[in-house]
This record gives C-alpha cells, sequence and structure tokens, in this order.
C-alpha cells in the first residue's frame, strides 16, 4: 500500500478514537463549556489537527518499520504521542493543565485500549492478508465495525459505573506527584505487562499475571466494599444527629414554655414586692426575692442544667444514647441528674461496645427505680488525666444479693432477666484498657466504669 | 489542731467567711484555727506545702482571673494532703459536685448567694469533721490502696474476701462485702503484700483466711462469709485445713 492509502485509513480510524476520546472525556468532565464562536472554532481546529497529526505520525512510523522495534518501542512512541495530543485538546476544550490533563489523557488512552482489546478476544488470531480480498472486508470489518462497538460498549460500561462522579471525588484532592509518575508511565507499563504476559505465555498452565489481575480485582471489590461500609456509617451518623437535634429542639421549646410561665410569675410577683416595698417592710421584700430565685433554679434551672452537661459530650453515639436513655427516664418521670464537667471526647473502646456497655448500666439502673417514688439515678461522666470514667449511681430499693450480680441469670428481677450484667463482662473482657466496679454504698447502688482514652 | 485555709477570690466574703469561722471555732471551742485567707490559690499552695499535715480548705470553685480554678487546686491539695477536708464554696446551685466528691473526696459544698444558707453550711461542715475526727479516733481500721487508673481506691482489709484473675491478662477482681472491683496487678505482689493473712488456695484465687465460711471438700469449694464461692486447688487442701484449724484454736 501507498503512503497515501495508509495515511488515508489511519485518519478514519483515527478519526473513530478521537470521537471515542472525546465521548469519554465528555462523561469524565462534563459537557464541553461552550463560550464563544471563537472557542468553538478552536476545538475544532484542535480536533481536527490531533486527528491529522497522529494519523500522520502513525503512518510515518509504519513506513519507517518502526512498529517493528524491539520491546513495542513505536507503540510506545505513538502512545506518548496520543497522550500529549490528549492532553493539549483538553487543555483546549477544558482549560484543565497539568496533572489533571495528563490523568485524563491516560485514562482516554487506557479505557480505548481496553474496548479494543475486547473487540480482540472475538477476533480470529490470525493475520490478515490485505491483499486478499475476502480478508481484507474481514479486516476492515473488524476494524470499522466490531471494535467501534466494542468502544460504545465500553463508553457505556464507564456510563453505567458513574465514572464521573467517581472522577470528580478524586479530582477534589490533588493528585500526587508519585501518582502522576505511575500514570505518565502507562505505555511503558502495559507494554512491560504485555512483555511479561507473552513470555510467561512459554509456561504451560502458569501465568502470574492472572494472578496479578484476579488480585486486582479483588482489591477493587475491597474497595466497594470499604466505600459502601463508608457510605452506611455516614447515613447512620446523620441518623443519629438528626434524632439529636430532635430531641434537642424538643428541649428547647419545653424550656420555652417554662420561660413563658416564669414570665407570668414573675410579673406577679414583682407587683406583690412593689407593694411592700411601698409600705416599707424590707423583710417581706426579702424573702420574695428569695423565693423568686429558688424558684427560678427549680423551674429553669434544670433543663438548662441537662443541656449544659451534654453538650460536654462530644462523641455522638455516646451523646444520642443519653439523649435517648433521658427522654425515656423523663417519660417514666424518673428523676436523673447528669454531671460532665470536662468536655468528654472519645475511648479506647469501640463505639459501639461503649454504648453497649453504658445501655446496659443505664438499663439496670432504670429498671431499679421505675416507679418508686424517691427512685433517683445519678450520672457521672468525668475525663481526668488520660481516662474516663462513667458512673451510673441509682437508689437502691430490694436487696441484691450482692456476691451473685453478674453470674449469668442472675438478677433482682426475677427469672430471665441477669443477661445484662454478665454480657456488660463479656465485652469488657476484651478490653484490657476498661475496668468495670460495682458497689453498694449509702443506699446506692454504683456501677462504674473506667476507660483508658483512646482516638 | 487542724488548721483552716480559705481560698476566695471576692475580697468582702472571703472576711465574711473568716469572721464567721473565727467566731465559730471559738464559741464551740474547736481544735481548729485558721491559718491563712487568700484570693490566690499559690499562696494556699505555698502555705499548705510549707506546713504539711491534715487541714480544712474552703475553696471556691469559680476563681475569677487566677491561674488554676477551684478544682485544679483541689488535685494539688490532695497531693500534698490526702486525708484533708475539702468545702467547696460556690455561686452555682448546680455544682458537679458528685464529680468532685468521686476525684477530690471533697466533703461537701456550699452555695454562697445567701449568706445565712452559707453560714448554716459552714456550720454543718464543721458538724461533720468533727463527728469524723472522734470516729476516727475510735476504730483504727486497716485498708487496702489500689490504684484504679486516675483514682485510688481505700477498702476496709476486713471486708475483702478474696481476689480473683482470669489469668490470661492482668485484671484482678476483688471481692469484697460491698464492692466488686477491677484492677490490674499482679497475684504474686498481692501475696507478698499481705503475707499470712491471704492465702493462695488456687491459681486464680487468693482468698483471705479469716473470711472462709466453710469448706466443700468433695467439691473442692470454699464457702467464705458472705455467701460468695471459689475454688481450691488439690495441693492446697492440707495447708487450707491446717490453717482454718489454727484460726479456730
Amino acid at each position: 500500500m501507498t503512503f497515501f492509502e495508509v495515511l488515508c485509513s489511519n485518519l478514519f480510524s483515527f478519526s473513530m478514537t478521537v470521537l471515542f476520546f472525546t465521548g469519554v472525556a465528555i462523561l469524565l468532565l462534563g459537557p464541553v463549556p461552550y463560550r464563544d464562536k471563537t472557542h468553538g472554532y478552536m476545538v475544532m481546529g484542535a480536533l481536527l489537527a490531533y486527528i491529522v497529526l497522529v494519523a500522520f505520525a502513525s503512518t510515518v512510523f509504519y513506513k519507517a518499520g518502526m512498529y517493528s522495534w524491539p520491546y513495542g518501542g513505536g507503540e510506545i512512541l505513538i502512545q506518548y504521542t496520543q497522550i500529549f495530543g490528549s492532553m493539549l485538546l483538553i487543555r483546549v476544550m477544558y482549560e484543565k493543565t497539568g496533572g489533571t490533563g495528563l490523568a485524563v489523557a491516560v485514562f482516554l488512552l487506557a479505557a480505548y485500549d481496553f474496548g479494543w482489546n475486547l473487540e480482540e478476544i472475538f477476533a480470529p488470531d490470525k493475520v490478515y492478508h490485505l491483499d486478499n480480498l475476502a480478508e481484507r472486508w474481514e479486516y476492515l470489518f473488524h476494524e470499522w465495525v466490531a471494535t467501534p462497538l466494542a468502544l460504545v460498549f465500553t463508553a457505556w460500561l464507564l456510563c453505567r459505573l458513574e465514572v464521573g462522579k467517581l472522577y470528580r471525588q478524586w479530582e477534589r484532592k490533588k493528585p500526587g506527584a508519585a501518582v502522576l509518575v505511575f500514570l505518565g508511565l502507562y505505555p511503558i507499563l502495559s507494554q512491560a505487562l504485555q512483555e511479561l504476559v507473552e513470555r510467561f505465555e512459554k509456561m504451560e498452565d502458569f501465568n502470574p499475571v492472572t494472578a496479578i489481575i484476579f488480585l486486582l480485582v479483588i482489591y477493587l471489590i475491597f474497595m466497594h466494599g470499604a466505600r459502601e461500609e463508608m457510605h452506611r456509617e455516614q447515613i447512620e451518623a446523620q441518623q443519629v444527629s438528626l434524632q439529636q437535634q430532635a430531641v434537642y429542639i424538643e428541649n428547647l421549646e419545653g424550656l420555652q414554655r417554662e420561660v413563658r410561665r416564669f414570665r407570668h410569675d414573675f410579673k406577679n410577683m414583682m407587683a406583690g414586692m412593689y407593694v411592700q416595698a411601698r409600705e416599707g417592710d424590707l423583710e417581706a421584700v426579702q424573702s420574695y426575692i428569695q423565693e423568686m430565685v429558688t424558684d427560678f433554679d427549680m423551674q429553669m434551672g434544670s433543663q438548662i442544667r441537662l443541656m449544659n452537661q451534654l453538650a460536654n459530650i462530644h462523641m455522638a453515639e455516646v451523646k444520642g444514647l443519653f439523649l435517648e436513655k433521658l427522654k425515656q427516664m423523663q417519660k417514666q418521670r424518673i428523676s436523673c441528674e447528669l454531671e460532665v464537667l470536662k468536655p468528654f471526647r472519645g475511648t479506647a473502646l469501640r463505639g459501639t461496645d461503649l454504648c453497649r456497655c453504658l445501655g446496659i448500666l443505664l438499663d439496670n439502673a432504670m429498671e431499679e427505680v421505675r416507679e418508686k417514688e424517691e427512685g433517683k439515678i445519678h450520672i457521672m461522666i468525668s475525663s481526668q488525666d488520660g481516662c474516663t470514667t462513667f458512673r451510673v449511681k441509682n437508689t437502691l430499693f430490694s436487696s441484691p444479693d450482692f456476691p451473685r450480680i453478674g453470674t449469668l441469670g442472675y438478677s433482682t428481677k426475677g427469672e430471665g432477666r441477669g443477661i445484662g450484667l454478665a454480657n456488660y463482662k463479656k465485652i469488657l473482657e476484651r478490653y484490657e484498657q476498661a475496668l468495670p466496679l460495682t458497689a453498694v454504698q449509702n443506699g446506692y447502688f454504683v456501677q462504674e466504669l473506667k476507660v483508658r482514652e483512646g482516638s | 489542731m487542724l488548721p483552716v485555709y480559705i481560698c476566695e477570690d471576692d475580697a468582702r466574703l472571703r472576711a465574711a467567711q473568716r469572721g464567721f469561722l473565727e467566731r465559730q471555732i471559738l464559741i464551740e471551742g474547736l481544735d481548729m484555727e485558721v491559718v491563712l485567707c487568700s484570693g490566690h490559690p499559690e499562696e494556699v499552695l505555698q502555705a499548705v506545702e510549707a506546713s504539711p499535715g491534715r487541714g480544712i480548705y474552703f475553696l471556691d470553685v469559680e476563681l475569677r482571673g487566677e491561674s488554676m480554678d477551684g478544682f485544679a487546686l483541689g488535685q494539688e491539695i490532695r497531693k500534698l494532703d490526702s486525708r484533708g477536708f475539702i468545702i467547696y464554696v460556690t455561686a452555682f446551685a448546680d455544682l458537679a459536685f458528685e464529680t468532685f466528691r468521686y476525684h477530690l473526696e471533697a466533703l461537701d459544698y456550699i452555695v454562697k448567694g445567701d449568706t445565712e444558707r452559707m453560714y448554716a453550711g459552714i456550720c454543718h461542715c464543721l458538724d461533720v469533721i468533727t463527728e469524723r475526727m472522734c470516729e476516727e479516733n475510735r476504730q483504727e481500721r486497716s485498708y487496702f490502696s489500689v490504684k484504679v487508673m486516675d483514682v485510688v481506691k481505700h477498702i476496709p482489709m476486713d471486708e475483702i474476701m478474696f481476689f480473683e484473675t482470669s489469668g490470661r491478662t492482668h485484671r484482678i477482681e476483688l471481692h469484697g462485702q460491698h464492692d466488686r472491683i477491677d484492677f490490674l496487678g499482679s497475684m504474686r505482689e498481692l501475696e507478698q503484700e499481705f503475707g499470712d493473712r491471704f492465702l493462695r488456695v488456687h491459681r486464680a484465687y487468693l482468698v483471705q483466711v479469716a473470711q472462709v465460711a466453710q469448706l466443700d471438700l468433695k467439691n473442692r469449694e470454699i464457702l467464705m462469709q458472705n455467701g460468695e464461692r471459689c475454688l481450691f486447688s488439690r495441693k492446697m487442701r492440707e495447708p487450707l485445713l491446717e490453717r482454718l484449724a489454727g484460726k479456730c484454736g
């Protein structure tokens, strides 16, 4: 074939390639921003120039016999030409330069290689004699019909995999130098891998590349799993925080009601005081003020106090748990106080384990004082010197068989209930940094958990 | 004589507290004396350091413009005087007092808004201290002290039944009359510390001999005074019987 014939054929095939490139680039970076006519012309011009340049280079390489260089040297060279061209194209179309341009260009090339190789699987394993008309038709069918189909399939696959979304996530954090070098070496590395495959092909029934590919697939599966897990955790955290906010708003509304009521009382009290002040009864005025101060503490103090203490818990799961339990206690009219003097951030225990333990302690306390007039629960969370103490104290009504507390199946509340503390012990067995304590002190049942600080 | 220290940043309140305390000590004939009245925590610490011993401390919780608050001051004082009486004076009735009591073994707290109530609070504290001192003089009880992370627990020796270890970890569980405390330590060291009073009857158990109620020789079980059970090993059978015979005789 003459130089011109080859060039024409290359021009046609490469137009297809560039079409594919453009398509995938749009998948990755979104539609080409249209600014004005000049920009449009420039994009068209760049596309044309790109096609002509690469087709011409490819033809020259072919004629000069560079494709038969050892280790695919010519192949690598033409791929670099393509990468370079793609980078220029992306620059004109999207004004993306440097690392981003390189990454996109390499991705385009790799995607193209993938599609092309996909078609190869179905092509017969033979060298076409282009002089033979039948074989030439077959070759052209593969080159101009099957390959484009494979490329369209590839593009469809990428679209389905939401590659654009992934890419935009990746782009947000600046790609590191190592990653860019790795990407830049794509033509050489893929060639080396190819060499490897061919080298090992000589050994029968064994090719480490299969293992490598398999490993890669497993890695991808892991990545996918991790992403799903992360997503799930995010949703969970959001739910917890939503729940927290709902309870918080509820609390604020309660507070507002109290303020309104207090305002009303306050006016009455002031009126009464005014009369007494006019009469010069200082003592009565003093006792009035005293009453008002106590009332204020009684009426609004408790809610504000509770919210203040909760604000010091900086571990979302634990805060959620306490909000939930405090709400339950309020519903069951259990009087409860909470002390969190210093900010609590976290422990060495896993969040879920910590919540399970605290849940058990709180449930125990609530069971004991439920429906008891004088029942009281006091909770303390105290972070000091690298460890945190959780202390739940409740009034004791039944006298427990103290030595048997914590043994499986024992409970002061009758049969089949004593799972709680036994479970609690089981969870803590796994942690050296968590020390429990139970005690009966002056009519109170005290449960304590000390945990070393963690991340 | 117990020295009394006052740390309060409001000069008027400070003077009022001092006056009331001095009068009260005089009237009741208490064995106490107000030795320092200051607005600066450092001064208090220096004074305590200069004359070590047991004291009574009235500390303001909110020390404005000072290098430490009442809590931190309490921590420092505890390092110097582990048996002193710390009383907190605060403007807020919603003090996290359990936390103060837990970490500093604070005796009580007094709300300073209303003078009458404050004086009543001080009186109450002085009564409690006097009572405690009398009680301590009456009974000399020995205690087992153990550090559990950031606090030291004191358990009366005569309330301890036995120590249990799971073997795999350094975790030891103290079984007491009213307590069940986990801490990190070594059974061997405990054995050495207690000497004859305790007996290592099993790899996992260190038992206070005086607390043994019954022996079940068939199942090799010990029943303790509080109803708890633990095991003993075959080779400890003889020594155990011997010690129990000694106890009875």
